[in-house]
């Protein structure tokens, strides 16, 4: 059996937690700095942008169903070798940054939060260990992991976006587009690189197992709840903090504080927050999977054998952020390398449906 | 060759186990000073902090005693905070603080803001807190007794966050607290919480104080500085422009009976057209029986009505007034604390302009309608 196999409902429970996962960290703060209180719109733009791209990929998964080739053979059959390792070396550097930024939300949080203090590589080898583990056994280990974590890990996110609700006051959202309709957009296309959480899915191309031709509804409905809960939580952050959002770096951290105003009602946020810290962690080991899969493909590893070097590259790469912070990462790299991220994160899954039927063209070509 | 190697992954496994969990450092609960309230007063030179603090794991000694109070002294209020870990040989832990209290001295002659921005952008301090100022120093009115509970600061935060909300009294957390001296014409309040001496019943604290708190005086704050306190009536007003704020009681003998009603659920709206604000006030009340003062709600059944016609326009009369004193200060002193800036901000956007545009610049129409239900 091939051990990378997932089924479509397994993708779509995957997709549905790395949407929530992430985004109720440091990006509502972010946001909030760049658009104030029309934070959520530039989500409602990104989410758009993405559910088109998302649809461009799942028909290219259908059309693939058959041969199930992989990414790296597509791009090798289409738009040459070279091309393909260049496109390759942008996926790791965009789920390398992307691992370490998540880390260092999860490491502040854990200090603010449960008041535990470690140092940063005692924190980050465990959560190695199981990625690296989850590339031994293969994605679908991580699929299942998700499918068995689903259910608690979903009713924390819907206990913490919805505990304070009949607190906020969405008239502080009004005038909608204060902003400027220019600068939503703008800042939409800044901060995409948070976006596109179905990038991990072009690393599992070639092993989606799908029933009954069934590949659009169980991802797109599960792109869209994690949507509306995520621009929702936006929309309550904005509302809730006003003009003091910007200055909180951890929106999650802090709904979930705020709610808990007595203290007959203890810390509760405590559990709901670290069982949904799950989703995050679950997050970054597919980030790490990825970036692995990615020098995979660039060097020609072995698939069978776990390779050492990159691990310990992947390993140092972990460590930058004891010498840089995540926000000068931010405003330097992530900008400097917004438009190769871009084509990938946009262009590639709307190319990818002909890239693929050209690719499938070939290989029949050639027999 | 292949049971040594998984020996070898055995040991580097319990290696790396052993050197994770000794390298996640917790604290222990027993060396930490659990602060749930805070007092600031001022020091010619700094702050004097009072602290309530739930120190679990005292042993014997702790039986009957629910918390205790330290005062330490500091330049600024983490300096003392700092000061009482000191005093206590604990580390302060302010996570669980409901409470934050501003003696006389220190609201009255100082600018607070670096002491809110100090509370508000700690991240696990919860800005969910009460806050509010008090008569005299905030050290004297912590080391009082409530007479029907054990702890000054759940005493309050109970009075502030639960009990005020149904017996008409406006109150504050400290978010929006910080936000109404961030915001247009950053002014907002705070509850001036008064000690009213009782009995003291407490015979393992003979020496101690008792006695009950009232916090429905409001004392008016203008970018963390001391604006002015507001009248009996004005309080009362402001508390009939929130609709989350319940229990209003109007007493009237307009129908020849002495008549008491109480306002069970309310609906604010504010308008605006041709450059005037209107706003709407409608109080749905319910004859005062003592058993029947609860507050409700907007969705109950309609029931019996005994109020007569001229108790109703009495009331509504009543309570135009008081709304009406609100307005009136608000001009007077320049403050806005029924947010019609903000009103005129979700319409238009900010601007400096509407920033500081004065009170009087805006033509408010007021609307009051008491409904039995």
């Amino acid at each position: 059996m091939d051990k990378n196999r997932i089924g479509i409902n397994q993708l779509a429970l995957l997709y549905l937690l790395s949407i929530a996962g992430g985004k109720f960290l440091t990006l509502p703060s972010i946001l909030a700095k760049d658009v104030g209180h029309d934070s959520w719109l530039v989500l409602l733009f990104s989410f758009l942008w993405d559910a088109i791209c998302l649809v461009f990929l799942l028909f290219a998964v259908r059309l693939n169903q058959e041969k199930q080739l992989d990414i790296s053979a597509i791009l090798d059959r289409t738009v040459t070798k070279v091309v393909s390792k260049i496109v390759m070396a942008i996926f790791f550097a965009i789920f390398i940054i992307r691992a370490n930024i998540l880390l260092s939300s999860c490491y502040k949080m854990f200090a603010v939060t449960f008041d535990v203090s470690t140092n940063w590589i005692v924190y980050v080898i465990p959560i190695v260990v199981i990625s690296f583990f989850a590339v031994k056994l293969g994605f679908n280990s991580i699929a299942r992991t998700t499918q068995l974590l689903f259910g608690i890990i979903f009713i924390c996110v819907f206990v913490l976006v919805f505990s304070p609700i009949s607190q906020v006051e969405f008239t502080s959202l009004l005038p909608v587009g204060e902003a400027g309709w220019g600068k939503i957009l703008a800042t939409s296309f800044t901060r995409s690189f948070w976006f596109s959480d179905y990038l991990f899915i072009y690393f599992v191309f070639d092993s989606i197992k799908v029933n009954k031709n069934r590949v659009f509804a169980p991802v797109i409905v599960a792109f869209v709840i994690g949507a509306v809960l995520t621009v929702l939580m936006n929309a309550m952050f904005v509302a809730l903090y006003g003009d003091l959002a910007q200055d909180f770096d951890l929106a999650m951290t802090k709904i979930g504080v705020y709610f808990v105003s007595n203290s007959s009602n203890g810390r509760w946020d405590w559990l709901t927050l670290s069982i949904w810290l799950m989703s995050v962690i679950i997050k970054i080991i597919v980030f790490i999977y990825c970036a692995y899969k990615s020098l995979e493909k660039i060097f020609g590893f072995n698939k069978d054998k776990f390779n050492w070097y990159a691990g310990v590259f992947i390993v140092a790469l972990l460590m930058l952020p004891m010498f840089i912070s995540a926000d000068v990462v931010l405003s330097t790299v992530v900008m400097w390398g917004l438009v190769p991220f871009v084509l990938v994160q946009y262009l590639l899954p709307i190319a990818l449906p002909f890239l693929t039927k050209l690719a499938l063209r070939k290989e029949v070509a050639n027999g | 060759m292949d049971d040594i190697k998984r020996t070898a992954i055995v040991i580097a496994a319990l290696a790396v186990l052993l050197l994770i969990s000794s390298s996640f450092v917790g604290s222990n609960i027993m060396n930490r000073a659990i602060i749930i309230g805070v007092g600031v007063d001022k020091l010619e030179d700094g702050v004097r902090l009072t602290a309530e603090i739930v120190s679990p794991g005292n042993g014997s000694e702790q039986v009957g005693t629910y918390s205790k109070i330290v005062s330490a002294n500091g330049r600024s209020v983490g300096q003392a905070i700092q000061k009482i870990a000191e005093l206590t040989g604990k580390e302060a832990s302010l996570g669980r603080c409901l409470l934050i209290i501003l003696g006389q001295d220190f609201y009255e002659n100082t600018d607070f803001a670096d002491t809110i921005d100090y509370f508000i952008n700690s991240d696990s301090f919860k800005e969910s807190s009460a806050i509010c100022c008090c008569e005299g120093s905030a050290e004297e009115l912590m080391n009082k007794g409530p007479a029907v509970a054990q702890s000054v600061s759940l005493a309050l935060t109970t009075l502030l966050q639960d009990q005020a909300k149904k017996v008409a009294i406006v109150t504050n957390t400290l978010l929006d607290y910080t936000l109404s001296q961030k915001n247009m014409l950053k002014t907002g309040f705070l509850n001036k919480v008064k000690f009213l001496p009782s009995q003291n019943t407490d015979s393992n604290k003979p020496d101690q104080e008792q006695g009950f708190f009232t916090i429905n005086d409001l004392t008016v704050f203008r970018d963390n500085n001391f604006d002015c306190d507001l009248t009996p009536d004005e309080s009362i007003g402001l508390a009939l422009f929130n609709d989350k704020v319940l229990g209003d009681t109007f007493s009237s003998d307009a129908s020849g009976k002495l008549l008491t009603v109480n306002v069970n659920s309310k609906k604010i709206d504010k308008k605006i057209k041709d450059g005037e604000v209107t706003i709407t006030i409608k109080l749905f009340v319910k004859l005062a029986r003592t058993d029947s003062a609860d507050v409700e709600g907007v969705f109950v059944s309609q029931d019996k009505k005994e109020i007569p016609k001229e108790t109703i326009n009495d009331i509504t009369e009543q309570a135009r007034q008081l709304s009406q004193a609100v307005i009136d200060r608000q001009i007077s002193q320049n403050f806005d604390l029924i947010k019609i800036h903000d009103l005129y901000r979700q319409k238009q956007g900010s601007n400096k302009e509407l920033e500081n545009k004065p009170m009087e610049e805006f033509n408010v129409n007021l609307k009051v309608e008491v409904i039995e239900k």
